[in-house]
């Protein structure tokens, strides 16, 4: 992940207020890569995957010409919540280091048998990267004033995890990481 | 053909797609092979072709 490039999508986000629009997220890092990325539904077993992010480089595939050269594909079942994290997770690839890449058919199945390892994955470079890539759709989807202000009703016991993700609109699944001991550390990495 | 070969050849051959990135967002079942992940995308690819792809609108949340 490039950080600077996050760092100015990071930014842009603890300006916005929750809800946070996905299209609010994505047209900054469409803004600091200089790429436009295309998202749409289509049926997938959400058993198996929600979606997937893909880049391709053949220009003159009638695929690429249809869709362009940067897509994310949501499952078509996912609720609302789902969706959108899914939608800003795997836009985050648009700014991935050269190293981050799966760029060939090796690195590919070390993807995928990363994810079938779980939770012992991370050990390949692309596999780290779509980890992190939670990591920064949740602090793009929820400020960091937001977040403080969710801390202090969930210490008071005003709130719980459900209460912020449906005001967040994310996945409640997700929540418990944005108060988790290593959340500022990681986000500070990200954006250092 | 397994699922995992056709994608090969599908997403990373000279006069295919060229794949340069992929990344995947995993589903509700731990307990996914390698070979069910490249369905779906292989799946996912095929209906795209038809044009199966219901694009988001700029004004979805």
């Amino acid at each position: 992940m490039n950080k600077q490039q996050f760092k100015a999508v990071y930014d842009h986000c603890q300006t916005l207020q929750p809800v946070v629009h996905r299209n609010s997220v994505i047209r900054k890092i469409e803004e600091v890569t200089g790429k436009k990325i295309r998202s749409g539904r289509i049926p997938l077993d959400t058993k198996v995957a929600r979606g997937f992010f893909i880049a391709l480089a053949n220009t003159e595939h009638p695929f690429y010409k249809r869709f362009g050269g940067d897509i994310v594909v949501l499952a078509k079942p996912l609720n609302k919540c789902w969706e959108r994290f899914v939608n800003v997770k795997e836009a985050m690839h648009l700014m991935d280091e050269d190293a981050e890449k799966t760029d060939s058919f090796e690195k590919f199945e070390e993807l995928l048998n990363d994810w079938c390892t779980l939770p012992d994955m991370g050990i390949h470079a692309p596999g780290i990267s779509d980890m992190v890539a939670m990591v920064m759709a949740l602090a793009c989807l929820c400020p960091e004033a937001t977040r403080l202000e969710f801390k202090a009703e969930l210490d008071a016991k005003h709130t719980d995890h459900f209460g912020i993700a449906v005001r967040l609109k994310i996945p409640e699944y997700h929540v418990p990481l944005l108060f988790s001991p290593h959340y500022l550390t990681l986000v500070k990495y990200l954006t250092d | 053909m397994s699922q995992l070969a056709l994608a090969k050849g599908r997403l990373f051959d000279a006069d295919a797609l060229r794949v340069t990135n992929l990344k995947l967002f995993p589903g509700t079942v731990r307990e996914t092979t390698a070979e069910q992940y490249a369905d779906q995308i292989n799946k996912a690819l095929s209906l795209m072709e038809v044009g199966e792809f219901e694009e988001i609108g700029p004004d979805e949340e």
